[in-house]
């Protein structure tokens, strides 16, 4: 069960960063602009991407500060089951992200794409806690030729 | 099947069978009609065959149950990508039949599932017209119709 694994520091406090996760404002501001959704533990929160489909994530915990831990109950065959976390860790003016996307079944390809467009996004949350301007869907950097 | 719901379609296309069936069963023609998806199977009774998006993503899968190169093929259709698509069944099924007569073949594609109201035949009723549609400009003209080569964008 191979797990898609990215680490990268913000310059802000990690309760700033939680916000950006947790909050329907925040996740409409890096990933994608059509967020809705229950997002207190328990809710589920609907992720779309227009014509490239879309993810619903149920929250399974909430941890203030800390970390956030969703599962997938709807979208691609590939992710539903899979498991997204976020741990959070104050370093100095920093706080540290360590993010994973757990359980997916086998490394397929499209498993390759969708770690690169983590990457994308999660500098899209760089830039948002520290400038205020994220690149969410569907302003998001394209890495295919004739799609997304 | 019988009670639920089909969807039907049928082209004349200027080809022989022999070269249709090679674009309906080989992703080096399907990218070009298809919306730039490739569609991989040994092309065996009982083999699985998957179509996937130009990023690797899965959109619908199944198995190969019956083949008669180059006249009919019936596959078992499972979506496996939009949730407006998913039906909570494997038992959908698409028939291509193609028949000569003369210059042209008869290319008949008939989409059916079990249930009623199924998301995957009202999906897949959208998008079949168009492909065909590039499918035979394709093999007529050597050109598919442009917004067939890549997925839709935007919403």
């Amino acid at each position: 069960m191979p797990d898609i694994l990215h680490r990268i520091e913000v310059r802000s406090s990690p309760n700033d960063a939680y916000k950006a996760l947790t909050t329907r404002e925040g996740l409409a501001s890096w990933w994608t602009t059509d967020t809705q959704g229950t997002f207190d533990e328990g809710g589920v929160i609907q992720f779309r991407f227009g014509t490239r489909g879309g993810f619903d994530m149920k929250v399974l915990e909430l941890a203030p500060a800390r970390s956030v831990l969703w599962q997938v109950v709807e979208g691609p065959a590939e992710w539903i089951g899979t498991k997204v976390s976020f741990e959070l860790t104050k370093n100095g003016e920093f706080t540290v992200i360590l993010f994973k996307h757990m359980g997916w079944k086998e490394p397929v390809e499209f498993m390759h794409h969708c770690s690169t467009k983590w990457a994308i996004f999660l500098l899209s949350l760089k830039s948002l806690v520290e400038t205020g301007k994220g690149a969410p869907y569907p302003n998001d950097i394209h890495i295919t030729g004739t799609w997304d | 099947m019988g009670n639920g719901d089909r969807f039907v379609y049928v082209t004349f296309i200027r080809t022989s069978p022999e070269k249709l069936w090679d674009a309906l069963t080989k992703s080096e023609f399907t990218r070009q009609y298809w919306f730039g998806s490739s569609l991989d199977s040994t092309w065996e009774a009982s083999a699985s065959w998957q179509l996937k998006t130009p990023d690797g993503g899965l959109t619908d899968s199944g198995k190969v149950v019956e083949i008669e190169k180059p006249r009919r093929l019936v596959l078992t259709w499972k979506h496996e990508r939009f949730p407006d698509m998913r039906d909570d069944n494997e038992t959908a099924r698409a028939t291509f039949e193609l028949e000569p007569q003369g210059e042209i073949v008869k290319l008949t594609v008939t989409h059916e599932s079990d249930k009623k109201d199924s998301k995957l035949i009202k999906g897949v009723s959208n998008g079949w017209p168009i492909i065909l549609a590039s499918l035979k400009s394709l093999l007529e003209t050597g050109k598919p119709i442009e917004r067939t080569t890549t997925f839709p964008k935007g919403k």
